[in-house]
This record gives structure tokens, sequence and C-alpha cells, in this order.
């Protein structure tokens, strides 16, 4: 049975793309059949953090608009054979689809794939509705910052206004040693003032923006992100990772925080 | 309240998290609003006789707090009590 899951955040910049092709690798290389969907019309991304922009033909639109099959808008990925990317079109915008549309096309796409993965755009209008409409498994993406988590929240509300099954948080951008010194908030912050389900979370890692830059995503390398993204999709596939270096690290920074407290 | 003289940032920006949250979570229709006030005028009324027109409910989302004034009725034709409370 496949799994429809949208990456979402609300505030733009906090890593939705590099989370969705990450996880899109993560979960390919563990043997599913994987789609990324990039859903932000007008703003191409996905396609360059895969490294597939000079391989784009046709796009998400085109094959709403039956102007070509399904099978001639998917591009194979080059790491992994098991993964495609459906990429937006960036003539149009958010208000060429419908969430009816959307949801026939995650139908269909469902038929191929175990995995559909949604990028959606940043913001709570159009291209957000559109891309939670078929999805049944969300995963909020958040930084440890303030105006990230309230985005956040508001997105986790919004998604349960619109009844999502499951909701899920990826805290990306984590830095352990300003955690060390109570200048971030941990995860464990983090997840306990946004009370949803944790799914993962990813160190502030250099080996991201150099994978980024070279257009070939690290999930499973040897990395602490790498590593990181891996226990992500293994979750993901129903597995039990633990949530190991950051918990460790924090029993110490949690007893040396309690006296800084009043 | 007091403070740590210079807090780690991490602790401000929870606390700041946590109360803006909170107040944002709260939504609150007019509607609701008028329900309330309904509840809180026949529940008063059980024991004293209010005055119903001039009944205030305030809503503050930034302290998060609900106050009710509720004047009773003064005059003395009116002030009958325990009207709902007999038994």
């Amino acid at each position: 049975m496949s799994e429809i899951i949208v990456i979402t955040s609300g505030k733009g910049g906090v890593g939705k793309t590099t989370v969705t092709a990450n996880i899109g690798l993560g979960l390919a290389k563990l043997n599913k059949k994987v789609v990324v969907v990039d859903t932000d019309i007008g703003l191409r991304n996905l396609d360059v953090v895969l490294g597939l922009e000079n391989r784009i033909v046709y796009n998400l639109i085109d094959v709403i608009e039956g102007s070509c099959r399904m099978k001639q808008a998917l591009i194979r990925d080059k790491q992994c054979d098991n993964l495609f990317l459906l990429p937006s079109a960036q003539t149009k915008d958010k208000t060429a689809i419908t969430p009816e549309q959307m949801v026939k096309l995650t139908e269909a796409l469902s038929e191929e794939f175990d995995y559909i993965l949604l990028d959606c755009p940043a913001g709570i209008e159009q291209g957000f509705k559109n891309a939670i409409a078929g999805a049944s498994r969300a995963i909020v993406v958040t930084t440890p910052e303030v105006s990230a988590i309230r985005d956040a929240d508001r997105i986790i509300g919004l998604l349960q206004a619109n009844e999502m099954p499951q909701i899920q948080l990826v805290i990306n951008r984590l830095r352990m040693d300003m955690i060390k010194r109570g200048e971030m908030m941990s995860v464990e912050d983090v997840s306990e003032i946004l009370a949803v389900d944790l799914l993962g979370a990813i160190p502030d890692d250099e080996a991201v923006v150099i994978a980024t830059n070279q257009g070939e995503p690290l999930c499973g390398k040897d990395s602490l992100s790498g590593k990181a993204f891996e226990n992500i999709c293994r979750r993901i596939s129903g597995e039990d990772v633990p949530l190991m270096e950051f918990r460790t690290k924090k029993g110490v920074f949690k007893r040396i925080s309690g006296i800084f407290k009043k | 309240m007091f403070r740590f003289p210079c807090r780690p940032s991490g602790f401000v920006a929870k606390d700041r998290l946590k109360l803006l949250l909170t107040s944002e979570r709260l939504e609150c229709s007019p509607q609701m609003m008028t329900m309330l006030q309904n509840d809180l005028i026949r529940a008063v009324n059980k024991y004293f006789a209010v005055h119903e027109q001039k009944v205030e409910i305030r809503y503050r989302k930034d302290t998060a707090t609900v106050t009710a004034s509720i004047p009773l009725q003064t005059d003395i034709k009116n002030s009958s009590p325990g009207m709902l409370f007999q038994r």
C-alpha cells in the first residue's frame, strides 16, 4: 500500500526541499519505490537539490492538463533507480491547479509508487491547500527559531483543522554547541512547545550545503546529517530507531540548565 | 519576577514562544462569546437578579483572560431574589 506524505513548514527557508530530497533518497535506498513531487508552482526548487535540473521536459501542470503522459514527466534520479521526480512548472502560478486535481494526481501516482512525497510551498494559501489535499500524513519541518516555531504551530493547527490523520515533526539545523550553552532551544524544548510526535532531528551540518551545491542529497552517507536522515527514513518505514545522539547530550544539558532556571 | 542577570537566549526564546502560542491557540468567535454571556447570565440569575442589558464580557488574547462584569438589579421592584433557586 502506498503512502502520501506532505512536507510542509509554513515559514520559508527552513529546509523543506532539502528534507524532501533526502527522505526521498533515503526511502528509495530502503528499496521502496518513491516519487518526490514539487508542488511549488512558479518557484521550482526540488530539481536543483536533486541535480536533475537539466533533464526536465514536462512538468506537473502538463500531466494535470493532459499534455503528456505521467511516465513522460517523471525523471529518474541519478543516484538511485527507485527514486523519481515530478517537477513543478515555472510559467504558471499556484492558482493553475485545484485541490481536486492534486488528489487525482496523487491517486494516479499511488498505483505506481510506495511513497509519494509532496514538497509543499511556504505559506498557507492556495499552494498549501493543494499540497495537503491528497496527503494522509504530514511532516512539519521547523528550525529551533522563534519565527519558524510560531509558523509551524499555525501549520499544525491548520493540518488538524483539515483532519490530517498523522502529523509529525522534523527539527532541522540544530547546533549542539549552542544548545549546550543554552543559546538555542533543544529538541525537547521544541517538541514540548509544538506537542506533536517527533519524527527526527537534523544537526546543522555543512555537509548539507555541500551536498546541495553538488545536487546530490546525502541521506545515508557518512556524516551526522546523513545518518540523521537515514534514521528518519527508517522510522517512516516503521522501524523503531532511537534519537540517540541528541538524547544523551541533552541529559547533561538539562541538568546544567536546571541551575539557571528559577 | 526575578530573572537571572544574563539568562541564555534559548530560555528566553522558549518562554516567549510559550506565551505567544498559548494566546494564539485561543481562537474565539463572537458566537462563542454570546453563548458564554447567556450561560453566565443564566448561572448568576439563580442567585441574584442580573441587570441583563448591562452585562459585559471581555476577552483578552494577549493575557489569556476572560473578564465579566455582571451588574445586579438595584431597583427593588426587579430584585426579587432566588427566582430559580426555590425548592
